[in-house]
């Protein structure tokens, strides 16, 4: 008995209609097919997943439903529908269920899409509105990301309406990143800061001394000991007072030998700005306390606030001044770490000097110096982009005082007397206390070394600190004649580059309303502009994306989908640059010329080959290579000894310089899978086993012999975020070579089955463990499809060095060499095995002949990457109604082996693009 | 090393709020600022409080689930630690959230029960904390407080839209917050900055709720979102404005260390556990969440411990590296101990403070070496329950987690009959009031 559910309309589909098998409408096939195939679970109250299609049989044209529908779609596209366990449709039969379920949501879609547009209203993500302010206020350094909320996911990035959810947080996370970004463009004071050289010798390094004492550090005079340099820390239970012996010739060199990041006190600038940093430093050889001349170029990593900002390449032998420009803000504290080192902290217990038992390259190093702040004009870029050419008046002597004192009294958090001294973080390294060197009485302590000498002093008599700020307070205000006028006139300017399009009249409604309340409550000019900007910043003009122009609504506009010139020019910008239009797109959009083809495509190459570009090759390789994920495990020390800080920022490195390289050279997509060249430094090669390059820098090297490297796969990085820190294992890094590179979503891990629990004890390697799984009947089908690509990785071990045998602490053949005076505390245990098949059946050895069945996937890899590459411009996936543009896409990158960058413009062409 | 400070990295708040001399950025004021919900059920002399501890690193089975069942089982190696308040606190076994898989990742659902956040397109729901303090977030001056022991910005705290609620990780920052407000001239300035940020807040509503007119239904809901977004952020900096015309509660402490150094595990956990008890001590919040990450990896600073502390968790096949991992256990377990009977000695109108406080400590790694999310250590302090017992559940077809938080929010005086994944309460876990 059938049932009649409805009748017919469009846009809708039915269940009803009792057809005779002759007349095989689109409806008959899909409601035909639903009823032999699939109402029999999905039906009622209690259909499975609660997914009930006799109830679904409504309107399509909801987006809810749609959604259900195109899932629909999916999982009987790709055989998840019906189970394997029921009665399958023939093979005709299900592509013509798809072919008219297609048709159909074709049709649909594109109707909704005139009511919604393709994209969808979204806000900025937090890296998005952090570039966009860096460039809207000319602060091309400032941290703002790290104050927001992390952003969700969609299609694998964070590009999409469905990613960028808003709540009540984000709100006070803008606000609040807004006005320290604000507060920072604004000129601190009237004049220059004077430009300073500060430079911190590594005598005036505390914690040399303290290394010295330890026994972790050597004095040295150029490039030989200092013998006379004798220092001992004292003893408490005897009140013999700590000394230290330095005569004359003084020394003027520090030899350490491990990698652990250390304080340089003394450096940190006082106000933001570009530094010329520099350090004075070359590399040895050190063989338990005998010293050789140096082989090798070392690296020597510098950190502000434990952010990288340079590291040098060390020559050996001689020193050598090295030198960078770098951003700093104001009280960034600094590190060093003689990076490329292999100990890590000389963690030895013994009573001798532990320098005396240690062998490999030393750095000896001699002094750190900033020069800056280097500004080309003052006030800075970032003041001039809030108050134009307007004239800075000094604030009078008298005045000063009080200005001083309000800024303290405004500042809530200074005033309670409980807080005296609290503020400031606890001082990580004791203060310098002032005894004179007493020359020890007597001495017992076999520790304590005899004393032959006149007594020198050590000439330092007070370490430099890293003071805190100073209070800065304005001590200049603006005062323009006609405050209101001015006021309208900076917002005007400044609002066409924030919202990309002129300031309308109602656009001043918020921020003259701030201006006012804020310049009546203080009389300051620069506060209630302030306030003014900050409304800019927060309306929805500038935070969301997508808005349909209101007056396109009240002009009728039909092709109200279709992108204005300045919405395309934002659009273009949030692609390539994550950020805001430059004043030369803006212009061309204004000029109304961007939609032409030609200028499109003129504007779409100058991003590229902007430096900005590199956002988004950086936003690519973090969310689809999941690099972000990099550091969330670390390899376990014991079984990965090599492994580093200077490791992790060098794969970084490598695969963020490989991306952006791809797009630079138009390469094709083959790059993905295989390479010519590696981007290395050598501690890649070091890694990889192969000639060492001369330099830390990530370079272009061509490949000559396969060294089982090339294209991103066998990139460190990636074979590093696809393990944990202590093992590898074929299913993980399967799902994530098929979701992340064949752009096939791997069929969920089944909830009751357990993961594999890895053998520590090497006794049996995870593929046998998962031999075993894969012989049961149920698990085997998806491990089919999973497993092949991890078997080919196995090869590599979870920081992408080749391996032939597991490391294993338990069991195995001790691993040669030793570290910090230790043997290594792994072994080598059972070989490891890259065999495997495909699911087609096709066989290979390992990951070089893995690699040749993959580049037979050609389109297959284009899709997913052109996939992935428009969502980034876009926000919405590749859906029914795209299919005929995309597929014509993809046909013409074909001939070019879809090439980065031809893909890129085939993108900003395409309807997709243009459309809201 | 160069990854654990990721919260320092940006410049001091107070230099930029000097430079400028205005700033609507008040501390907290996302996080911890009242929500309007409706009118607590509560009986205001005596307020139930709810303290969520989720340690991400798991904890040794074996050494915590107890063999034997109910009230008369033998205290395992950790649960001795806790012997002396064994008729304050129960243990549980065979508790998880279906379908919370994902290893570390289950961290986000600990307190949401969202389904497979590994998953693309996984969104996360609403924390425990931040449904309860929807209910009764307004009775204190601050509805919850997040706070977190550890590096980064992780946190247990998510609101409705599946966003994060970004944690404090400095107890001598939450105790700024809660108990110094500065001069009188501060204040005023921070009112003033309060009503700024209302009045911005109430344009940029309207701004929005006219765009919703042009546009069609789905970016409508889009707007909408954005519009309550604008709209609570508002309404709670008039509440914080409400707040503010009432004195902080004065204490006689001393603002605590912060122990930021990644090896100082545990004195880092004391500090921010002092805060929590006199937060709760002066009823300054009834919700405070606690997420202690340790998964970056540092080593702990403990004689006998030589490995990094993640690393540990996955050799515990090992004989030594499992005595480290114990020593790191049962430091921290000894740091619960003191809160919980930090709060047991606090008096309240002459009844313990802990019989009033429910203090729920566990993990989202039942196994840590297999990364493994059911059967997870999970035990309820405090609360006024008829405690003293192990309740156990199935271990093959576990009890969903939600279904205590049920209980926990029903004990609150929230009318709620459903949690997340709950299939009901845990009625087994009887009350005593």
């Amino acid at each position: 008995m059938m049932r009649v559910l409805g009748h017919l309309a469009l846009g809708c589909i039915s269940l009803s209609v009792a057809l005779a098998p002759t007349l095989v409408s689109a409806e008959g096939v899909i409601s035909l097919f639903l009823r032999s195939h699939c109402v029999g679970c999905h039906e009622g109250s209690t259909a499975e997943r609660e997914l009930d299609l006799v109830q679904l049989a409504m309107p399509m044209a909801e987006p809810e439903s749609f959604q259900k529908w195109s899932m629909v779609y999916h999982r009987v596209g790709d055989h998840q529908m019906p189970p394997a366990d029921h009665d399958q449709p023939d093979e005709a039969e299900r592509k013509q269920f798809l072919k008219q379920l297609a048709e159909r949501l074709t049709g649909i879609e594109s109707e909704l899409r005139q009511a919604n547009g393709r994209s969808g209203v979204r806000r900025l993500s937090r890296v998005e509105f952090e570039a966009s302010l860096r460039d809207l206020l000319h602060l091309p350094h400032i941290r703002l990301a790290d104050i927001l909320p992390s952003d969700g996911m969609k299609h694998g990035l964070a590009k999409s309406a469905g990613a960028l959810e808003t709540s009540h947080v984000q709100m006070a996370k803008f606000i609040e990143a807004t006005d320290q970004a604000l507060s920072a463009a604004i000129a601190p004071t009237l004049k220059q800061p004077a430009i300073e050289t500060r430079r911190v010798t590594c005598r005036e390094m505390n914690l040399m001394k303290v290394q010295f004492q330890q026994a972790k550090a050597i004095p040295m005079i150029g490039n030989r000991r200092d013998e006379t340099f004798l220092i001992s820390d004292g003893n408490f239970q005897k009140r013999q007072p700590g000394w230290t012996c330095d005569p004359p010739p003084h020394f003027d060199g520090a030899l350490t030998l491990m990698h652990r990041a250390e304080r340089i006190n003394g450096l940190a600038p006082s106000h933001s700005g570009y530094y010329r940093l520099r350090a004075h430093a070359f590399s040895m050889n050190w063989d338990r306390g005998e010293l050789h001349a140096g082989t090798q170029t070392e690296a020597l990593s510098l950190y502000a606030e434990n952010r990288l900002v340079a590291t040098f390449d060390v020559p050996p032998n001689e020193p050598a001044t090295r030198e960078a420009i770098v951003w700093l803000n104001a009280g960034e504290k600094f590190e060093y770490a003689a990076a490329s080192l292999p100990h890590k902290n000389l963690n030895i217990n013994t009573k001798f000097y532990k320098y005396d038992l240690i062998t490999g390259p030393a750095l000896v190093l001699q002094w750190f110096e900033i020069e800056g702040p280097l500004h080309d004009q003052w006030p800075p870029a970032s003041h001039a982009a809030l108050f134009g050419e307007l004239p800075l008046k000094r604030v009078a002597a008298k005045n000063m005082k009080a200005r001083k004192r309000d800024a303290t009294f405004a500042d809530p958090f200074s005033q309670n007397e409980l807080l005296a001294g609290f503020q400031h973080e606890p001082a990580s390294e004791t203060p310098e206390r002032k005894q004179p060197p007493r020359r020890p009485e007597r001495s017992n302590d076999e520790d304590v070394p005899p004393v032959p000498f006149p007594e020198y002093e050590l000439q330092v008599k007070k370490f430099p600190k890293d003071k805190p700020l100073p209070k800065a307070v304005r001590d200049y205000e603006i005062q323009p004649e006609q405050p209101v006028l001015e006021a309208r006139r900076l917002l005007a300017r400044f609002m066409e580059r924030a919202y990309v399009r002129s300031a309308r009249a109602e656009d001043f409604d918020l921020p003259m309303a701030a201006f006012q309340r804020q310049h009546q409550a203080t009389d300051d000019f620069i506060e209630a502009m302030v306030a003014a900007y900050r409304a800019v910043l927060t309306s929805p003009a500038f935070l969301l994306v997508n808005l349909p122009q209101s007056n396109d609504v009240a002009a009728g506009n039909t092709e109200e989908s279709k992108l204005h010139d300045s919405e395309l020019a934002r659009r273009l910008s949030l692609f390539l640059w994550n950020s805001l239009p430059d004043d030369e797109l803006r212009k061309v959009a204004g000029e109304g010329r961007l939609h032409q083809p030609d200028v499109l495509r003129e504007q779409t190459e100058r991003l590229l080959n902007d430096p900005r570009a590199r956002r988004f090759t950086d936003h690519l390789c973090d969310y689809w290579l999941s690099l972000k994920d990099a550091e969330l495990t670390e390899p376990d020390e014991d079984l990965y000894p090599e492994y580093n800080q200077l490791t992790l920022e060098s794969m970084l490195a490598e695969t963020r310089e490989y991306v952006a390289e791809m797009v630079r050279c138009d390469l094709p997509v083959h790059y993905v899978v295989d390479s010519d060249f590696l981007m290395l430094n050598a501690r890649l090669a070091e890694l990889y086993g192969l000639p060492l390059p001369d330099s830390f820098a990530v370079k272009r090297v061509a490949l000559t012999a396969k060294q089982h490297r090339g294209g991103l796969l066998t990139q460190a990085a990636i074979l590093k975020v696809t393990a944990n820190g202590t093992t590898t294992s074929p299913v993980t890094r399967g799902a994530w070579v098929l979701e992340h590179l064949l752009g096939i979503t791997p069929p969920p891990p089944p909830a009751k089955v357990p993961a594999i629990e890895p053998d520590l004890t090497g006794a049996t390697t995870v593929r046998q463990q998962l031999e075993a799984h894969r012989a049961e009947a149920s698990c085997a089908s998806c491990h089919r499809l999973i497993d092949p690509p991890g078997f080919a990785l196995e090869s590599f071990d979870v920081m992408g060095g080749w391996r032939e045998r597991y490391r294993s602490t338990q069991s195995g053949d001790q691993a040669p060499g030793s570290k910090d005076n230790k043997p290594l505390q792994y072994k080598l245990g059972l070989p490891v095995e890259s065999f495997g098949e495909l699911p087609d059946g096709r066989k290979f050895s390992g990951i070089d002949e893995f690699r040749t069945l993959l580049l037979e996937n050609e389109r297959q890899l284009a899709e997913n990457l052109m996939r992935k590459l428009i969502v980034v411009a876009t926000g919405a996936d590749v859906s029914f109604a795209d299919q005929s543009e995309y597929q014509q896409m993809l046909d013409e990158l074909q001939p070019a082996g879809y090439s980065m960058r031809a893909m890129i413009h085939a993108i900003a062409q395409s309807e997709m693009f243009r459309r809201r | 090393m160069k990854t654990y400070f990721a919260t320092n990295c940006r410049m001091s708040r107070r230099s930029l709020l000097r430079a400028a001399g205005v700033s609507l950025t008040l501390p907290f004021l996302d996080a911890m600022v009242p929500a309007f919900g409706q009118v607590s059920q509560t009986d205001v002399s005596q307020p139930k409080r709810m303290v969520n501890i989720m340690t991400d690193l798991g904890m040794l089975p074996g050494n915590f689930f107890p063999r034997e069942v109910g009230r008369h089982y033998q205290a395992t190696k950790y649960l001795t630690l806790l012997d002396e308040l064994r008729d304050k606190y129960t243990v549980f076994s065979g508790l998880s959230h279906p379908e919370v898989d994902g290893g570390h990742k289950a961290e986000q659902c600990f307190l949401t029960g969202a389904p497979h956040p590994t998953r693309g397109g996984f969104r996360n729901t609403i924390s425990l904390d931040q449904f309860a303090a929807a209910h009764i977030g307004q009775e204190t001056r601050f509805p919850s407080l997040t706070l977190q022991i550890g590096q980064g910005t992780n946190s247990l705290s998510w609101t409705a839209d599946g966003v994060l609620i970004p944690p404090e990780n400095r107890a001598s920052r939450a105790f700024a917050a809660l108990f110094l407000s500065g001069s009188e001239t501060a204040k005023r300035e921070r009112m003033r900055q309060l009503r700024e940020g209302q009045s911005l807040m109430d344009a940029v509503g309207d701004k929005v709720k006219r765009l919703q007119r042009d546009v069609g239904p789905s970016d409508r809901q889009r707007l909408d979102q954005f519009f309550s977004a604008v709209r609570d952020f508002e309404k709670r900096l008039a509440q914080t404005e409400q707040w503010e015309h009432r004195p902080r509660p004065k204490v006689d402490q001393k603002p605590p260390q912060d122990f930021l150094e990644p090896e100082q595990l545990i004195k880092r956990t004391q500090s921010m556990f002092d805060v929590v008890q006199l937060a709760l001590e002066t009823d300054s919040t009834r919700l405070i969440s606690v997420i202690i990450g340790q998964s970056f990896n540092p080593k702990v600073d403990l004689p006998g411990v030589q490995l990094p502390h993640h690393a540990l968790t996955h050799k515990t096949s090992l004989d030594d590296a499992r005595q480290q991992l114990e020593i790191i256990e049962m430091a921290q377990l000894r740091q619960l101990l003191r809160l919980l009977n930090g709060l047991n000695e606090s008096q309240e109108a002459g009844e313990s403070l802990l019989d009033h406080t429910m203090v729920l400590y566990g993990s989202n790694l039942g196994s840590a070496a297999r990364h493994d999310n059911t059967n997870l250590p999970i035990l309820l302090a405090g609360g006024g329950f008829q405690h003293g017992r192990h309740l156990a559940f199935d271990k093959q077809h576990n009890k969903p987690l939600a279904n205590l938080f049920v209980t926990m929010l029903q004990h609150m005086g929230i009318e709620a009959d459903r949690f997340s994944s709950s299939t009901g309460n845990l009625s087994e876990l009887e009350s005593r009031v």
